[in-house]
């Protein structure tokens, strides 16, 4: 849907208590290549143009599907509840996109959890545009 | 719209409330006499923000539209082809990523970031007028900010031409109206004493904000409250300065996260305690200047 090429995710758990290793998880594909970090310094101004206008392609598919609230993407059967309407959004052409495998659920932003905020009760979403 | 950042504010609120101790400012130096955050002051400017944000907003809404975002483009996420280091096999790293406005997530990739001065609208960047005269270290320096800015104005070049939504969010990112929607969302942790000195200078364009058209500057400050942002805004001005300081004095050593590694620790414990004497002499020193 973003036009952006992403690791696939094999398996997760975001529930560390039902894992065997008592912790969420991530297992997801590994991308075949190499950090761009590893090559920056050496690369010519060119080739770093190049890179700067793949990155702006990827932004500009980002910018150009917009969605109808704030929160953060579940799959419908792991929010019980916690978020009713299912997924819509504008895609690149504008058209209204229903989706309902996914759903809009409380924001995973880093701002709801850091520095102690994870502990404390506030609204998380999701809300509406 | 208004929910969303209605509830930034009861969130700040919240946590600014109730978490046992307020967590420290990773940019902030704090000791005696330099600025004291505290619970209070940190809800002040969180309740002057919940009444000014609806006239923060920006003329055209859709620039705070929900957009999914990868918010953290340095050069360790993004995975090249070896063979080809131009073509991009893919980005990692979306674990954090939310569904939020766009002007708090559009940017340049980070990994275009640089020191010095950074480019604003579709300025191009030159080299310095004196560019012969420098010596051969001063040449590659110039020259160097000189590639970095380009690639930075070629990124906002792109942008204008192909996706006019996020160079209008990069324009917005740069007026004081969004300066105080976005420093609210980290008032538990700092911001707190700019954030009422800013509010403050709002007064006077305020009828230039599109969101604040036909209606009154809703704050008003004695005398004796503008003297105290005034004062608090300079302490803390201080404590950063002082921080900077550690920063750059300690450069690799610095503890990011509060720790370094177990081969680093006795280098850095000695570098802290070095670094120690040196800033706050030159800190106070500095002041005591400011002073007299």
């Amino acid at each position: 849907m973003l036009r952006t090429p992403l690791p696939e995710v094999y398996a997760w758990s975001s529930r560390a208590q039902e894992t065997l290793v008592g912790a969420e998880f991530i297992l997801m594909e590994k991308m075949d290549g190499v950090e761009l970090g590893h090559f920056l310094p050496r690369m010519k101004i060119q080739d770093r143009l190049e890179v700067v206008k793949a990155i702006a392609g990827y932004q500009k598919s980002w910018a150009s599907v917009s969605f109808e609230q704030f929160g953060s993407l579940y799959f419908v059967e792991d929010v019980d509840g916690l978020a009713s309407s299912p997924l819509t959004y504008l895609d690149h052409e504008g058209r209204k996109v229903n989706d309902s495998r996914f759903v809009i659920g409380p924001s995973t932003g880093r701002e709801m959890f850091d520095d102690g905020r994870a502990d404390i009760e506030f609204d998380r979403g999701p809300c509406k545009f | 719209m208004e929910d969303y950042h209605a509830a930034i504010g009861e969130r700040e609120i919240a946590c600014v409330q109730h978490i046992p101790q307020l967590p420290s400012s990773p940019v902030t130096l704090r000791g005696p006499g330099l600025y004291q955050p505290t619970r209070e002051k940190k809800t002040h400017a969180l309740r002057t923000y919940l009444k000014l944000f609806t006239h923060l907003l920006p003329a055209d809404r859709c620039l705070g539209s929900p957009h999914l975002w990868h918010g953290d483009l340095h050069a360790g996420n993004i995975v090249v082809d070896p063979s080809n280091p131009t073509r991009i096999v893919g980005l990692i790293d979306w674990q954090s990523t939310e569904l939020s406005p766009l002007y708090f997530q559009a940017r340049q990739p980070h990994f275009i970031d640089h020191e010095g001065p950074t480019m604003h609208g579709l300025e191009r960047p030159t080299l310095p007028s004196g560019f012969a005269q420098l010596d051969d270290g001063g040449k590659r320096a110039a020259q160097a900010l000189f590639y970095q800015q380009s690639l930075c104005a070629l990124y906002r070049k792109i942008m204008h031409q192909e996706c006019p939504k996020v160079f209008g969010c990069l324009e917005f990112q740069e007026t004081s109206a969004f300066s105080l929607l976005l420093l609210a969302r980290n008032i538990l942790i700092d911001g707190e004493a700019s954030y009422m000195a800013q509010a403050c200078e709002l007064e006077s364009i305020w009828d230039t904000l599109p969101g604040a058209q036909g209606t009154v500057y809703p704050l008003s400050f004695s005398p004796a409250d503008i003297e105290a942002i005034q004062t608090d805004m300079e302490s803390a001005a201080i404590g950063i300065d002082a921080m900077r300081r550690v920063r750059e004095s300690l450069g690799d050593l610095f503890p990011e996260q509060g720790y370094v590694s177990a081969g680093q620790h006795q280098k850095a414990v000695d570098a802290i305690s070095r670094t120690r004497a040196q800033v706050l002499s030159d800190v106070f020193e500095s002041e005591n200047n400011v002073d007299g």
